[in-house]
């Protein structure tokens, strides 16, 4: 017998039937039996269920065999980066998982780059800042015995003694 | 594969174990999620995504593992690639607000939709299994044979079998 005629009358009707029978499998399986059925240690009701579930989702047919390549390759290196974000998800000691998922850990080079702008922009305020004080206390004191530091002490002239006062 | 891997421990919640299993198979982790993502994707998030469903709700799904039925790289690999599709459809599901639809197309008749009865088991699930392979996702009678563990005669033979009653089945149907 030759290949199977895949022709499209055929697979019209298998998806004539697809439409009609719905899709009634279980929305998911549990891993541990596709597991088992990479590895062929499923008896045959478990095989059914597992071949009709893989039908309705036959992308998962790619894991079983991705799943039989990885039982049989050396494990690959474990990235260092990942390592880190993985073993940081778990908190030390109470066994709760910590959720710190999805936080990329922040490049060095940004983080001295972040302290740096801020420790500038601190240190620019507070140069100004204090030229400024500075400047003001400068002019205050040259004036304070003239009349623009008696006026800024005593704008109403309350405290003054006038002409006017002595003459009361 | 685990020996060193103190599985009950792990399930437990014990840092250490945790540390060890993370550094034995982060490299098969993301191995297994670079098969199923999309260029484009970062690779480090879905893998951490699958290690964080691995110790989510007190560690559940690790409790379910049992070595007596499968490997753990290989039930790692299966329950990686799952979880890093979920994680795409996720990502991917487009949004429309409720109040964006039009009310025509929110309103219902109130009728379930007719739905075609189909005899019960017309199809066996090695049928099923083998036009989906064939029809849905492409594949060459030689993998399909592979994949089931038998030869390539069984699966032209299967195929033959399931057209022969899907025919007979519409013909009496339809007549």
């Amino acid at each position: 017998m030759g290949e199977p005629q895949h022709s499209t009358e055929e697979a019209a009707l298998w998806r004539r039937w697809r439409s009609a029978a719905g899709r009634d499998a279980p929305v998911a399986l549990d891993p541990l039996l596709l597991a088992a059925y990479a590895e062929n240690r499923l008896e045959a009701a478990e095989i059914d269920r597992v071949e009709e579930w893989l039908a309705a989702h036959p992308a998962a047919v790619e894991d079983i065999l991705a799943a039989r390549r990885a039982a049989h390759s050396a494990l690959p290196d474990s990235p260092p980066a990942l390592v880190t974000r993985a073993t940081a998800l778990l908190h030390h000691g109470d066994g709760q998982a910590q959720v710190f998922a999805f936080r990329r850990p922040v490049p060095r080079w940004r983080a001295v780059a972040t302290w740096s702008c801020m420790a500038a922009s601190m240190l620019i305020a507070g140069v100004v800042g204090f030229n400024l004080g500075s400047d003001v206390y400068a002019s205050l004191a040259g004036a304070s015995s003239g009349a623009l530091g008696q006026e800024l002490l005593d704008p109403s002239g309350f405290l003054t003694n006038t002409d006017e006062d002595s003459a009361i | 594969m685990a020996q060193d891997i103190d599985l009950a421990a792990l399930a437990r919640g014990d840092k250490a174990s945790w540390d060890a299993f993370v550094r034995r198979y982060a490299g098969l982790v993301i191995a297994a999620v670079r098969g199923v993502a999309r260029d484009g994707t970062d690779f480090d998030d879905l893998a951490q995504e699958v290690f964080l469903r691995l110790c989510k709700d007190g560690f559940r799904l690790i409790k379910t593992y049992d070595a007596a039925r499968a490997s753990l790289s290989t039930w790692l690999t299966i329950v990686a690639r799952s979880t890093a599709r979920d994680a795409m459809r996720r990502r991917q599901l487009p949004v429309t607000p409720l109040d964006a639809v039009p009310e025509a197309l929110l309103a219902t008749d109130g009728r379930p939709p007719e739905k075609l009865r189909l005899p019960e088991g017309l199809l066996s699930p090695r049928q099923k299994l083998v036009l989906s392979m064939l029809y849905d996702r492409d594949m060459e009678v030689a993998e399909i044979a592979q994949t089931l563990g038998v030869d390539p005669q069984t699966v032209r033979s299967t195929h033959h079998k399931a057209m022969l009653k899907l025919r007979s089945h519409f013909a009496t149907e339809e007549s």
